[in-house]
């Protein structure tokens, strides 16, 4: 081979290899603007968040790669982190970018939804994400709600998953995780793997249900306020990823984590 | 040629053709012959495959079942279900082999990663209701008249 040809079989390869980079790293997309109440000696008994549907967008090769953008509320019976893979949560909230069960591979569905991490004795860790129903529409406003239930089989913990007061009406309705009694942490806000993703201007209601610890039977629903943190989590109508860190922070002081995955 | 050897020759050949069709057919674990996965229900799981990273062939175990079964599969318990939500019937396909989920709506933490997926379906309105992707693997011997097969 002359020097002409190896040049442009290296050019081939490095430009192979930059395309499977670019291809890489947009499989790794996912940024998240939530608010997030940390608190390890507090034990609480669930969060609940009013969910303003907006239709949204998520552009149609993001919906056909699976791409999403969701707004929703997350309780961690244990959290260990922005990147480990031991965390146990119960998440409720709306998408755009399920699945349509009549045209697979087209998913732009907008439905709410409810998903779940936990740990399974002799199983080890199990994801399961929930469809709860798509006829929803943008203008209409539910309130999803997860709460500590108690103590299920060989002490796991149990978290209701509702939806406007009703359980959600899948097939399944609440989970179990292993024992960390009651929630430490909570995230509520906008999650986002598609580059042209958003979901309009949105605006969550949130609310925690505390408990007490040592009477471990609160009842009450409080604001998030008080805590350093704003009870409404504004996405703003123009939010946008890229893939990178993001220099335009919103400035609003109840943004607390937005960042890439 | 004798007739005696013709006619041996002849029975082998019956015998290799009908094993080779005997081979084909998808089976249940015991060995019967079992109806083959409806080909929406493939055409659900291959794209849920190909989601999870998944495009060679893997084992997939698939039957119809109660969800009294369904969840005895996932280890999730049944104690606050009514008689009328576990006796439902559900599609349940379970595909073994190595997974990971980058499309999943996680909290803030990794992407799920696993030894399996599973897919619980309505078989009446197609409806995939819960997705599943986990470490270790499931009895899938609690699903009535499971089958195997490869996609």
């Amino acid at each position: 081979m002359n020097r002409r040809g190896v040049a442009c079989a290296v050019a081939l390869i490095v430009c192979g290899l930059g395309l499977l980079a670019a291809e890489a790293s947009a499989s790794y997309l996912r940024c998240y603007a939530v608010v997030h109440k940390n608190d390890t000696s507090a034990q609480w008994n669930g969060a609940r968040t009013n969910m303003d549907i907006h239709n949204g967008q998520i552009g149609t090769t993001d919906a056909q790669n699976g791409y999403f953008v969701a707004d929703a509320l997350w309780v961690y019976d244990v959290w260990n982190g922005w990147s480990a893979s031991n965390n146990q949560w119960v998440e409720v909230g709306y998408t755009r970018g399920w699945e349509d069960d009549s045209n697979p591979g087209n998913n732009d569905v907008l439905t709410l939804y409810w998903t779940e991490q936990m740990w399974v004795e002799g199983i080890g860790y199990q994801y399961y994400e929930h469809k709860i129903r798509t006829s929803i529409a943008a203008g209409e406003t539910y309130w999803g709600k997860i709460l500590y239930l108690g103590g299920g089989d060989a002490g796991y913990a149990q978290w209701g998953v509702y939806i406007d007061g009703d359980p959600a009406d899948s097939q399944w309705w609440y989970s179990e995780s292993q024992a960390h009694d009651h929630a430490h942490n909570l995230f509520c806000g906008l999650e986002n793997t598609a580059s042209s993703g958003k979901l309009g201007s949105s605006s969550n209601h949130v609310e925690m249900k505390a408990v007490n610890k040592s009477s471990n039977g609160g009842t009450s629903w409080q604001t998030w306020a008080g805590d350093g943190l704003s009870e409404t989590v504004d996405s703003g109508s123009t939010y946008h990823c890229h893939g990178h860190w993001q220099s335009d922070d919103p400035t609003t002081a109840n943004w607390q984590n937005y960042r890439n995955w | 040629m004798s007739s005696r050897r013709r006619w041996m020759l002849i029975l082998s050949l019956c015998l290799a053709t009908f094993g080779g069709v005997v081979a084909l057919l998808p089976t249940r674990s015991s060995g019967e012959v079992t109806p083959q996965m409806p080909e929406w229900l493939e055409t659900a799981a291959l794209h849920r495959l190909a989601q999870c990273g998944s495009h060679d062939s893997v084992p997939v175990d698939w039957g119809l079942c109660d969800m009294a079964s369904v969840s005895a599969v996932l280890g999730k318990s049944t104690d606050l279900l009514t008689a009328t939500e576990l006796s439902a019937q559900y599609y349940v396909v379970v595909a073994h082999g190595e997974f990971t989920y980058e499309n999943a709506r996680v909290g803030p933490g990794a992407i799920p990663t696993g030894d399996w997926i599973v897919l619980v379906i309505d078989p009446t309105t197609r409806e995939t209701l819960t997705f599943g992707i986990g470490e270790g693997s499931l009895d899938t011997s609690l699903i009535a008249d499971v089958a195997r097969t490869t996609l």
